[in-house]
């Protein structure tokens, strides 16, 4: 049954490893001439402190033209210096159009509550929404407004993160490339569904057809950008559009970060489940959305077979231990190598290289793509060994928590 | 324009393609094992015969030498565990040769009662201090695996003054039917020290205890 599941597994795995390498291939959309139709950017602000002032402060330095741009800063209930650092911006910045929103924080509320507010002051045709934790670049809300075609309903930006200094910020910047790169590959075969809250620009006309953020979801942007897919318009990813993310620097708030965005994503794929196999959605419906499904049982699946077998391999290495006492240590010796590597189970091993070697070439495309160095070779490491069951365990609370309704909050 | 379908079947045969060759390679490599096994068990049966000429030579003459024959035997028997400890291993994974491993685990098991009996003539001839112990054991048992573990380590601690042969009680042979018979084992594992049969598990210092007490 064990043989069985690591067959299947691997099958899965390579058959997806081979799949986006295959689209890493495909031409991307080439780029257009500029286009700079008026857009209004909600930043939703809660305790952010020094940061929302880089915020607005790269959103100023946009290369887009100003009487184009309608900045909406909403000040959700915040207690420290935010509605401070925000007046004082707007008074050092009179050429901007900045306005500032005051929306109390009421308890359970979440960013979709201030996100909807700034909504009610947007006057624009298109509405972006920024993160107060994320910076900028200056070329990447042209990049994103090009790829606005009439079937297109949301454009998102590549996230980077600012300056990792520790282990968790380091190894949270190497997944962003990943998860980056591989927004852009299911941009180009448009299975793309994610929108995120780093730069993401929607056409407001869906806001006032189905609505404003989902205020009781834990990832409103995943949710709104699903809902666009579902009314039938496409999400693209602007391949040249950069935006740099602060991370969380400890375990507890990663942590708590990654089951909130599994939580919502768990939730979201629930709510839009009858668009799984549905052929009226193209690519999205008949493979990206049971991919998603498949490989959340793929991870719990494996979760599982690694807690058996560590355990397994713990209660062998303990009961000899406790048989043998202090000659366990002495009974050590080398193996036969030839004898060994005759041992070796070519028929599960052979496909798992070849899988590890496709996800490896992904990986070198997506930092070459992404435009990042290599670095932190130890991080790496990590994440390549012990970070995977570092993940399904975070999967598997995030389900528990589901399963169990532990209420939702940010 | 590629669309999304037709990697989606490029890539399906791709895969299918490479657990193709997965298999392959698989069933090459499984060749190999049980050549591999194959050979060395011939080598052993070689020298298990040489030996026995040998012997048959010096009782001709009426010069037998302990010491030399000890050696010798002693030198079958450890390699031989080694070989049975891969020999079992090797069977685990193989998916195609299962019937030429059934024969090679045979012939194994007929070299092990033979190396015992061979050893125990050897020690009453010789008077040796030797000490021999006859292993029933089941595959894919536990416990088993753990008393084979503990059976390692005392093999590799005793500087060549243990011997042990391991037999899976359950293979279809009459010779080790008349084994298992003989000693009236049920359950897996048994140990017989000395000639004293132990039934079930028995860890390391129990195992010294009896082999200090049944020493000859």
């Amino acid at each position: 049954m064990i043989e069985l599941v690591i067959w299947l597994v691997t099958f899965f795995s390579l058959f997806i490893g081979i799949f986006w390498l295959q689209v890493t291939f495909l031409k991307e959309p080439e780029r257009k001439n500029y286009v700079y139709p008026p857009v209004s950017l909600i930043v939703p602000c809660w305790n952010v402190g020094f940061g929302v002032w880089k915020t607005l402060h790269s959103i100023a330095n946009l290369d887009y033209p100003k009487d184009k741009l309608q900045i909406i800063a909403v000040n959700h209930g915040s207690t420290d210096n935010t509605e401070a650092l925000i007046q004082k911006f707007l008074a050092s910045h009179p050429n901007l159009n900045i306005q500032l929103v005051q929306k109390s924080r009421a308890p359970g509320h979440m960013k979709a509550h201030a996100f909807n507010e700034g909504l009610k002051y947007a006057t624009n045709e298109y509405i972006g929404c920024v993160d107060a934790d994320t910076i900028v670049l200056k070329d990447s809300l042209k990049e994103m407004m090009h790829l606005f075609e009439p079937d297109v309903g949301a454009v998102i930006s590549i996230i980077k993160v600012n300056q990792p200094k520790n282990f968790f910020e380091k190894l949270q910047q190497i997944e962003y490339v990943f998860s980056s790169y591989i927004r852009l590959l299911m941009s180009k075969i448009d299975t793309l569904q994610t929108t995120h809250g780093a730069l993401s620009v929607y056409r407001k006309f869906l806001f006032d057809k189905y609505g404003g953020f989902d205020e009781h979801n834990l990832t409103e942007d995943f949710e709104f950008g699903m809902r666009v897919r579902y009314h039938g318009y496409k999400v693209l990813l602007a391949p040249n559009s950069f935006t740099y993310t602060f991370v969380p620097n400890t375990f507890k708030w990663f942590w708590k970060q990654r089951v909130r965005w599994y939580r919502g994503f768990i939730g979201t794929t629930i709510k839009y489940g009858d668009m799984a196999f549905n052929k009226k959605y193209g690519a999205l419906g008949w493979f990206q959305l049971p991919l998603n499904i498949i490989s959340l049982i793929i991870v719990l699946a494996m979760f599982s077979l690694m807690l058996y077998n560590l355990s397994d391999q713990f209660f062998i290495w303990a009961s000899r231990f406790f048989s043998l006492g202090i000659e366990y240590f002495k009974g050590w010796e080398l193996p036969n190598l030839y004898y060994s590597l005759l041992n070796f189970d070519l028929m599960v091993y052979f496909p798992i290289i070849i899988s590890l070697l496709a996800c490896f070439l992904i990986y070198i495309y997506a930092y070459r793509r992404i435009n990042e160095p290599w670095r932190y070779p130890f991080t790496i490491l990590i994440y390549f060994t012990i970070y995977p069951l570092f993940r399904s365990a975070q999967w598997v609370h995030s389900v528990y928590e589901e399963i169990t309704k532990v209420k939702k909050k940010w | 324009m590629v669309t999304t379908k037709a990697i989606f079947l490029r890539s399906l045969l791709i895969t299918i393609a490479i657990f193709g060759a997965g298999l392959l390679l698989g069933l090459y490599l499984d060749n190999l094992r049980s050549n591999t096994i194959f050979d060395e068990l011939r080598g052993y049966e070689v020298n298990t015969e040489s030996y026995l000429v040998e012997q048959a030579f010096w009782d001709e003459f009426d010069m037998n030498d302990c010491s030399m024959a000890e050696k010798r035997l002693n030198s079958i028997s450890s390699e031989l565990v080694e070989l049975g400890y891969y020999l079992n291993s090797y069977e685990t994974k193989s998916i195609f040769n299962d019937n030429e491993f059934q024969y090679i685990a045979q012939r194994y098991f007929l070299l092990e009662i033979k190396g015992y009996i061979l050893f125990n003539q050897l020690k009453e001839e010789c008077n040796l201090q030797n000490d021999v112990i006859l292993y029933f054991y089941t595959p894919d048992d536990s416990t088993s695996e753990l008393q084979g573990y503990v059976l390692d380590n005392l093999v590799q601690q005793s500087n060549g003054t243990l011997d042990v042969f391991s037999i899976n009680k359950d293979f279809n042979d009459p010779a080790i039917e008349s084994l298992v018979i003989y000693y009236n084992i049920s359950v897996s594992p048994t140990l017989v020290i000395n000639s004293e049969v132990i039934e079930g598990y028995s860890n390391y210092p129990s195992i010294q205890t009896i082999l200090d007490e049944t020493s000859s």
